[in-house]
């Protein structure tokens, strides 16, 4: 009896049918009743648990605190609600924005600014201002900083609720002023910017006079979106007529005023860096480098601590006056927000509202993640909190954060009504002033025209 | 040819042997199949369609060529297209004269030969945003290698990324980096040419020179034609540099093509203008494709081919 050899052939040919048939048993379409595709539980029925997902963008080391908080407090607080707490990948923009468009997005995540107010605009965002003016009362809303509370209205929608604060502070290398042997700043805010240019003048000259060729008095990041329009306030300048406005005034003379400032002591004197100088880092980094004697920068006690320790001595200091006496700078709208397509919409704004409520706020954000909370109520327990946590944090005067609170002098960004048309011009033009100096700040008077023609065009 | 024999009693297939060795060389290609019209010819088809809308992917309208027409009169298009044509009419070019010259070097018999070989060709297996990042801190004005290395020779070495003038070559350098890839198919090309060819040419009397213009180049053409033509496709989709180092600046002097789609894409939420603008990118790369392609008959020699 002949014996049935499989050839080559015949094995080809079954792997290829195999193959072709496990590719179209997974392209597939799931059946009525089989489990959607996240692998998530099926819709649970009334009165069962609920799961949310939260994109948190806190760090890995971080987000085991984050899920232990919300699996003891919230839990107990809503026994019918489980949060699955998911790092955030990189690139977790276009991510999340291709689960939307499958409609397959989270239900909360973490974002700023310029991120709501685009994702507003195409109405991918909870507006949460029925759930406020339903479940806080008055005390409650009113123990938010109004930058924030207010800025985190886009558009005529509450795009979500604060999630931290970050202020810009002038953050003082210790070290290098007595090395170089100029005065700190006055503590209680009390300095102008012509102190500031002074200062920045006195270091830069006593490092060249030591032949120290790599250290500049300051460092302001002037060509940054968020940064530069603090300065232009404090010379009594606006970026925009108004919220959501068509004309552009960094051609008006404060505007141009302010900027001359900066660029002089950048690009004419160089008593601050310019960005080539050191190495295009960012402000603390310059500081821990020993490149800079001040930086008007964030404001992230913990995790400054931690970068300066055994480095450099350091301290917070507010941003001085402008010519006419105003004081501002950036207070962030930091913010978690409820996707538009949440299937549960009730569950998400409890899990919300306890994240920027005072339980989370002082185990995960304040003794955590060491980042200023966004209720008025916790800042002086912060203090003390993140002074336990990181002794060295007492020669360093972290009650200038309650001030620059207390003054009120935190803004929200600026707002034309075409953003991103804005931003495409003011951007490359900041970048060719402030980064690589290439023009000097008359060179706006041309790009405001630009701003302007673009904010009133089809 | 293949006797087959049948059983006695068994029955007749319907279907021919030409017929179902069909079948199975496209049961055998299928997985490759599917790929291309699931992944590539389905999303080219689709992202034509989004091109002939006004769209963020959450809500459609139909606006015909519109995205196509704006295009003609978006400044930052022309200013992306001058940026990536800079670019790669540059950086092409030299490329493969690099690419060839360290060919010519490594084909020579010299001790640690292979070592060379590998040293050189090494840079190009690292790709991608690793190879950005380190050439971030080479390219430093301050204390990057590049400059250092300069200042050595007297000469005070430019701003790189923080010039609008030097950004792009100095992602040109960084492309070149890359040169270890072609430079091993040169290698493999130069060690095709039939020794007898520079024999018959040294007897005609050919010098060194005559012998690398007459022989060389013309018996590698195939090889220059393969390598200008990947390098033109592949320059022209430029984008992990611009992305990672300077986010198209400084003052749009690195806004590549491919960055300034995925801006309008992602950042700005029109996707039926990001798709117009692929679209576009996809044609100026086959023009230029077809215009390589036709030009190839008259300078691509092939061994053994007998021109007209």
């Amino acid at each position: 009896m002949q014996q049935q050899r499989l050839t080559r052939r015949d094995f080809l040919r079954t792997s290829a049918l195999a193959g072709a048939g496990l590719v179209l048993v997974a392209c597939a379409p799931a059946g009525p009743g089989a489990a959607p595709a996240t692998g998530s539980e099926a819709a649970a029925p009334a009165g069962e648990m609920v799961e949310i997902r939260f994109m948190s963008r806190a760090g890995a080391e971080n987000n085991v605190n984050a899920q232990k908080v919300l699996d003891e407090d919230l839990v107990a607080q809503h026994a019918g609600i489980k949060v699955a707490v998911e790092a955030a990948p990189d690139g977790w923009e276009e991510k999340l924005l291709a689960q939307m468009v499958a409609g397959e997005a989270v239900d909360i995540f973490e974002a700023w600014g310029n991120i709501f107010f685009n994702w507003t605009e195409r109405d991918l965002l909870l507006d949460v201002q029925s759930f406020v003016d339903r479940d806080l009362t008055q005390d409650v809303v009113d123990d938010y900083n109004t930058f924030q509370w207010e800025g985190l209205v886009m558009r005529g929608k509450r795009v979500g609720m604060p999630k931290y604060i970050n202020l810009m502070t002038v953050c003082v290398n210790v070290d290098a002023f007595e090395k170089y042997g100029v005065e700190l700043p006055p503590e209680d805010g009390n300095w102008t910017h012509d102190d500031y240019y002074n200062i920045a003048k006195q270091l830069t000259e006593a490092a060249r006079a030591e032949g120290n060729e790599g250290f500049w008095g300051g460092w302001k990041p002037m060509w940054n979106w968020d940064r530069f329009w603090n300065t232009i306030y404090m010379f009594g300048g606006k970026v925009v007529d108004e919220k959501y406005g068509k004309v552009c005034l960094l051609d008006q003379p404060e505007a141009q005023q302010a900027m001359q400032w900066v660029y002089d002591i950048m690009w004419k004197d160089n008593f601050w860096a310019q960005p080539a100088q050191v190495e295009n880092n960012w402000g603390h980094a310059n500081i821990a480098a020993n490149f800079i004697g001040y930086a008007e920068d964030g404001t992230y006690p913990i995790g400054m601590a931690r970068q300066f320790e055994g480095i450099v001595r350091w301290d917070l200091r507010h941003v001085p006056t402008g010519p006419g006496g105003v004081r501002s700078v950036l207070g962030t709208t930091d913010a978690w927000s409820i996707t538009g397509q949440t299937k549960h919409p009730e569950e998400a704004w409890k899990v919300l509202s306890f994240l920027s409520g005072p339980t989370y706020q002082d185990k995960q954000i304040v003794a955590q993640e060491g980042i200023i909370p966004v209720l008025k109520s916790r800042i002086a327990t912060f203090i003390e909190t993140v002074r336990t946590v990181r002794p060295s944090l007492e020669e360093v005067r972290l009650e200038t954060i309650q001030e620059v609170l207390d003054w009120g002098y935190a803004e929200d960004s600026f707002w034309f009504d075409k953003q991103n048309a804005a931003n495409q011009l003011i951007v490359p033009a900041l970048e060719k002033v402030f980064q690589i100096g290439e023009a000097g700040p008359e060179y706006f008077m041309e790009i405001a025209q630009q701003v302007n023609e673009a904010q009133n065009a089809a | 040819m293949a006797v087959q024999a049948t059983a006695p009693g068994a029955k007749r297939g319907r279907m021919s042997q030409r017929m179902r060795d069909n079948i199975a060389g496209f049961l055998f290609i299928s997985p490759w199949l599917l790929h291309f019209f699931a992944l590539i010819a389905f999303a080219m088809g689709y992202s034509l369609w989004i091109s002939l809308n006004e769209t963020d992917l959450f809500t459609w309208k139909f606006t015909g060529l519109a995205n196509f027409t704006r295009i003609w009169e978006d400044e930052l298009f022309w200013k992306s297209l001058r940026v990536t044509a800079y670019y790669t009419f540059t950086l092409v070019p030299l490329g493969i004269v690099i690419a060839l010259s360290i060919a010519l070097l490594m084909n020579q018999k010299v001790a640690g030969q292979g070592l060379w070989r590998t040293l050189y060709y090494l840079p190009s297996v690292v790709q991608g945003v690793a190879v950005a990042i380190l050439w971030g801190y080479v390219l430093n004005p301050r204390f990057g290698l590049l400059n250092l290395g300069l200042e050595r020779l007297g000469i005070e070495g430019p701003r790189w990324l923080f010039s609008e003038t030097w950004a792009v070559p100095g992602f040109i350098l960084m492309g070149l980096w890359g040169a270890g890839g072609a430079m091993l198919l040169y290698l493999a090309g130069l060690q095709g040419i039939p020794t007898a060819l520079y024999e018959a040419a040294e007897i005609d009397g050919a010098n060194s020179w005559h012998r690398f213009w007459y022989v060389t180049i013309p018996m590698l053409t195939p090889t220059i034609y393969f390598n200008l033509l990947i390098n033109i496709i592949g320059s022209f989709q430029v984008f992990t540099q611009a992305y990672v180092l300077t986010q198209g600046g400084p003052n749009n002097a690195t806004l590549t093509q491919v960055l300034y789609l995925y801006r309008k894409g992602f950042q700005d939420f029109q996707f039926g203008y990001a798709s117009a603008l692929a679209w576009v990118l996809f044609l100026i790369i086959m023009l230029f494709t077809i215009l390589v392609v036709r030009s190839s008959d008259s300078w691509v020699h092939y061994e053994g081919e007998v021109k007209k």
